[in-house]
This record gives structure tokens, C-alpha cells and sequence, in this order.
């Protein structure tokens, strides 16, 4: 999939199925407002306008859901018109969690990695209608998580970068320390699922 | 057909009251010019209001997600937390806090545990009183004291 953004491409991006939580796309613009202010907010959002998708994203309801293909739009858009590149992307979803409403709903599971592995299913459901995230195996021994994400329609940069950010981020709200994360399996690479592997000192 | 109208209806009213509630808390929470936190079990910084930000002298991002004890001698937060898991919280202990890049402060600290539908602990709020000034006016009266009994001492010569 091509990841510059053109009028076709936000169309293909549109016709994604399934909806994010507004929550979802206002913390991308929270990590703009941090990175390049208002100018950069207000850059962006000439761009997706004017791609045919006019997203104000300041006022989006936090708990209402939009086409999931705004975040794909959002992303391509952040690449083509703030010169993103890989590490701000896992910059970014390192982020998004430590602003996170949704995650702020699931606190109370975060006391133990037992706990956290048996409501991942359910914290994803909170911010996606579409995709299914899951647990595979957790070895608290050898200190590592694997993580299988399927039937989710996403920008290439989203599981490479910005998701690789996002799981250690939440992951290490439950262990003290450095958490790192590889993504061993990739729809855009032809796998069945994304799948991802977390590790922890 | 009736019944699933009545039922997005019902459902549409309460996204709208848990985005009024989400809202309140929100407000609330961050218009409290104490400085709050919550913290999980294991002593994760989960949640902090802007005015935690200002003492630690760092933003939510710097914070949220990292261990407690960065701000704090460690041994002694960890006396706060036990204390608050076993009886249910702390009211005006006194501490160091160590903000970002500044000296020490000395501060009073309350904390409330939190637990869960299940009656499992999820964590504990804590909340700051920056007894700096409090510190500053008790040395000066000290000070003052101590000159007034200096000079009734003379006097009494």
C-alpha cells in the first residue's frame, strides 16, 4: 500500500470498515499541539480538508466513534505535510496512553500483568469497533508478551510504528523498567495478523 | 423494531450522561489548584492534575507512566504506600518531594486508596501541600521569638 496522501488515497482509506473512538483521533492532535503547536494543528487540517476529509479534531466528541479511516487519513496526512517520520510516529504512540481517557477507564487493571492479559480484548474494544486484539502468550519467567492484532484496517506506519510505541507504553504502567517491542508479524508484509512481541527488563 | 428504537435511545442518553460525567471529572480534576495523582499498586504514577505538573516542574507525558519514587526518597514513599494499603490511607505526613531540575521541598502528603467493585486495591490518590512557605513564615517567627526573648533577657538586667 502506498503511503503518500492523494485524493484516491483517502478514498481507499474511507472505505475502510469499522469506527475509532474520538478519543482515538484527538490524541494525535494533542501530540501535534506538543510537537508543532497550532500552526501545525491548523496545517494539518487544511491538508485532510481539502483531501475531502474535514476533520476538526479539537472538536470531536471524546466518546463518540468516526470512520476508522480518519486515523489512516490522519497519519498519511502527519507524513506528507509535517515530514513525520518513523521514530516520531513511535514517539507518538508511546504518547498516546499517558493522555489516554480510555486508558484512564482501565486503570484499575493495571495491579498485574494476569489482569492486564485478560482485559486486552476489552480495552481494544473501547477505542475500535473492528479488530481483534489478544494476548497469545505471556511468560512473566522470561519476561516477555506476545500480542496478536487481526481483522484490523490500518495505515502501514500504525503497526510499524505507532502501535510498536503504544503496547511497551501501557505495558510498563504495570512493570517498573524499560519494555521493548518488535513487530514479528505483519498484514502489509503478507502474515494473517499483525503480531507483536513485548520484552522487559 | 420497537423495542431495539427504545433501546438506541436508551443508549444514545447514556453516552450523552458519561460524556457530561467524563467532563465534570475532567474539570474538576484539573481545576484543583492542590496538586493530585493516582498511583497504581506497584507504585506507577497513572494520572496527575496541572497543578502536580507545576510542583514536579514536568508535563503529564514526563510523568504518567513512570515510577513514584523518581519524586521521593524512595524508602520513604514506600512507607506512605504500605501505610495507605493497610489502613486505607495517610492524612498530613510530612516528606521531601524532589521536583525536576529545582531543590527539594518539604511537603505534607494525604493519600486514599482506591479499590475496586471486587474490593481489590487498584491504587491510591495522592494529593501535595507544598509546606515551603508555612516552612519559611515558621523560621521567620522562630527567628522573631528568639530576638524578643533576647531582648527581655537584657531588659531584665
Amino acid at each position: 500500500m502506498e503511503e503518500s496522501l492523494s485524493k484516491e488515497k483517502v478514498e481507499e482509506y474511507l472505505r475502510f470498515k469499522g469506527e475509532i473512538r474520538g478519543v482515538g483521533l484527538k490524541n494525535y492532535a494533542e501530540f501535534i499541539l506538543k510537537e508543532d503547536g497550532e500552526e501545525g494543528l491548523k496545517e494539518l487540517e487544511e491538508t485532510v480538508a481539502k483531501y475531502g476529509c474535514p476533520i476538526k479534531y479539537k472538536e470531536l466528541n471524546t466518546m463518540d466513534f468516526y470512520p476508522i479511516g480518519y486515523q489512516a487519513v490522519t497519519i498519511a496526512a502527519m507524513k506528507d505535510v509535517l515530514h513525520y517520520d518513523d521514530d516520531k510516529f513511535y514517539r507518538l504512540g508511546g504518547f498516546q496512553p499517558k493522555i489516554s481517557l480510555i486508558i484512564k477507564l482501565f486503570m484499575r487493571y493495571f495491579i498485574s500483568l494476569d489482569r492486564l492479559a485478560k482485559e486486552v480484548p476489552k480495552m481494544w474494544r473501547k477505542y475500535y469497533t473492528v479488530g481483534k486484539l489478544e494476548v497469545l502468550e505471556l511468560n512473566k519467567e522470561k519476561k516477555y508478551m506476545k500480542l496478536a492484532l487481526r481483522d484490523f484496517p490500518c495505515h502501514p506506519t500504525q503497526c510499524h510504528q505507532t502501535l510498536r510505541g503504544y503496547f511497551p507504553s501501557v505495558l510498563r504502567m504495570v512493570v517498573k523498567g524499560e519494555v521493548s517491542c518488535e513487530e514479528t508479524k505483519c498484514v502489509h508484509r503478507g502474515d494473517e495478523y499483525h503480531e507483536y512481541i513485548l520484552r522487559w527488563s | 423494531m420497537k423495542n431495539i428504537e427504545e433501546q438506541e435511545k436508551k443508549a444514545a442518553l447514556l453516552a450523552d450522561d458519561l460524556t457530561s460525567l467524563e467532563s465534570y471529572i475532567h474539570d474538576l480534576f484539573y481545576f484543583s489548584p492542590l496538586p493530585l495523582s493516582f498511583i497504581s499498586p506497584i507504585g506507577v504514577l497513572l494520572e496527575v492534575n496541572p497543578s502536580f505538573e507545576e510542583l514536579a516542574n514536568l508535563r503529564s507525558y514526563e510523568l504518567v507512566g513512570e515510577p513514584i519514587e523518581e519524586l521521593f526518597v524512595k524508602k520513604e514513599i514506600e512507607k506512605i504506600a504500605k501505610e495507605t494499603f493497610k489502613k486505607g490511607g495517610v492524612r498530613g505526613k510530612e516528606i521531601n518531594f524532589f521536583p525536576k531540575g529545582k531543590e527539594k521541598i518539604r511537603v505534607k502528603i494525604y493519600t486514599k486508596e482506591r479499590k475496586d467493585e471486587r474490593g481489590e486495591t487498584v491504587g491510591y490518590f495522592l494529593c501535595i501541600f507544598d509546606m515551603t512557605e508555612i516552612k519559611k513564615l515558621e523560621d521567620k517567627l522562630k527567628e522573631e521569638i528568639k530576638k524578643l526573648k533576647e531582648k527581655l533577657k537584657k531588659r531584665k538586667k
